[in-house]
């Protein structure tokens, strides 16, 4: 193994700088477009057409601004819990297509559920609870009832091409380098797998924006009950470091659908012209398409919420997986 | 592009390990901007808008939570005994006596049986 390449893959590319570019990037991209949509501005000053905002942010939470402490509160750990949250997707990067060095495994899909799902989850658990909090708690406890829901759904929706790109003979079964490399064949291979593909992006859809915590769904940090729910006792570098995260996760969910769903940039390859315009316009289309859902609803409330993900992201996920099933053994 | 196929318990300590590196220097990093900007003020935890001081009792104390819970899982059946046992009719008072009574002279009967001969 390559151990150059492998630091250089998880620090610099697909790793820690040009994710976090990304993230921002993609932040900034989220705002503009949300506030377009709304009649507003959005960020225009720093940077051509504000581009460089959310940098900004950053920069002066990092620096600038100073953490506060509270009598129960325990710093180094909210900033562990937060770090592991922001580096458990970051090394999941490493098993997508989009790695120079592609680390692969059978049934590397539970790998990958075991670090988006469980490690990150755990990360935000800790550093959440680091700063108790009366408000804190109630956004915890919703976060906790959204995830419950929400981590089955996901984790349905990308069995779906999973397990369609390993029953067509790809190796190793049931990897996410099959499922992303072969992903486009699937929406034209039969019309059941079409159904299935369709199914499994819808609920992949609805289930990222409730695990991003966007508008119907940001129930947890819901401004107007709950302060800011779980993250109301941030600030500074912890609040800086929230954001990352959080923005991080928003680019790698954008590359989950973009690969996953949508096959990247194949059939060409990465580095031509046509591979890098296929996978950015991709890119691009699957934030919109999350920008515009966040932008045109309201909130719901927490029943309505869960209520909302089940019927028409956990029901959609697992209808998908039937239909595989019925592809598999039927046809 | 090289591919590298591992076992599944192989790529999982891996990039388990990849993942405590990464956190550890990002960690590193953090602390070298922050350390010196962390401030006290303010430090008192606000509930419903009321500081601390004010409000004494963050949360009940232990024995009126203990009583809360007691309450709310026996009053169902509390709710049964009393809609079964006061009907207001004298005759069943008297049969559900009767049978406490005996089931209680039963109790008694047993404790003397196992203190005088099984002990």
């Amino acid at each position: 193994m390559d151990l150059t390449l492998m630091l250089i893959s998880i620090f610099v590319f697909p790793g820690l700088i040009f994710i976090a570019s990304l993230a921002l990037f993609s932040e900034w991209f989220f705002r503009k477009l949300a506030a377009r949509m709304q009649n507003r501005m959005g960020p225009s000053y720093t940077g051509p057409i504000g581009v460089l905002q959310p940098f900004a942010d950053l920069i002066k939470l990092l620096i600038a601004k100073e953490v506060k402490k509270q009598r129960y509160s325990a710093t180094a750990i909210a900033e562990i819990g937060l770090i592991i949250s922001l580096s458990s997707i970051i090394v999941s990067l490493l098993l997508l297509p989009i790695s120079p060095i592609r680390l692969t495994a059978p049934y590397d899909i539970v790998i990958f559920i075991y670090f988006y799902a469980v490690w990150h989850v755990i990360g935000l658990l800790i550093a959440v609870l680091a700063y108790p909090n009366p408000f804190t708690v109630a956004g915890l406890s919703r976060l906790i009832a959204i995830t419950v829901v929400v981590e089955p759904t996901i984790f349905a929706a990308l069995l779906i091409p999973t397990i369609l790109t390993s029953n067509m003979g790809c190796t190793p079964p049931y990897s996410i380098i099959c499922a992303s490399t072969y992903s486009w064949k699937l929406w034209l291979e039969s019309p059941l797998s079409f159904i299935a593909m369709a199914l499994g992006l819808v609920s992949m859809l609805i289930a990222s924006q409730a695990k991003l915590g966007l508008k119907p769904f940001d129930i947890p940090e819901a401004e107007q009950e709950l302060i800011a729910g779980h993250i109301t006792e941030y600030s500074g570098s912890l609040l800086a470091l929230y954001n990352l995260s959080h923005d991080i996760k928003l680019a790698f969910t954008a590359i989950i659908i973009t690969y996953i769903f949508l096959g990247g940039p194949y059939p060409y390859r990465h580095l031509s012209i046509a591979g890098l315009a296929l996978l950015i316009l991709k890119y691009i289309v699957s934030l919109t398409v999350l920008t515009i859902i966040r932008a045109s609803f309201g909130r719901l409330r927490i029943d309505q919420g869960l209520n909302i993900i089940m019927k028409y992201g956990l029901v959609p996920s697992i209808l998908g997986l039937i239909v595989v099933i019925i592809k598999m053994f039927l046809l | 592009m090289n591919i590298m196929v591992f076992d599944p318990f192989t790529a999982t300590i891996l990039l388990t390990s990849a993942m405590a590196l990464l956190a550890s220097i990002v960690y590193i990093l953090v602390l070298s901007i922050r350390r010196a900007r962390v401030t006290q003020i303010g430090e008192e935890m606000y509930i419903g808008g009321e500081s601390e001081d004010i409000l004494s009792l963050k949360v009940p104390s232990i024995l009126a939570l203990y009583w809360g819970i007691i309450r709310r899982s026996w009053k169902e059946a509390f709710d049964i005994l009393r809609d079964v046992i006061h009907s207001g009719i004298l005759n069943e008072w008297y049969g559900y006596m009767s049978i406490w009574l005996s089931f209680l002279l039963l109790l008694s009967i047993i404790a003397i049986a196992i203190y005088m001969y099984i002990r």
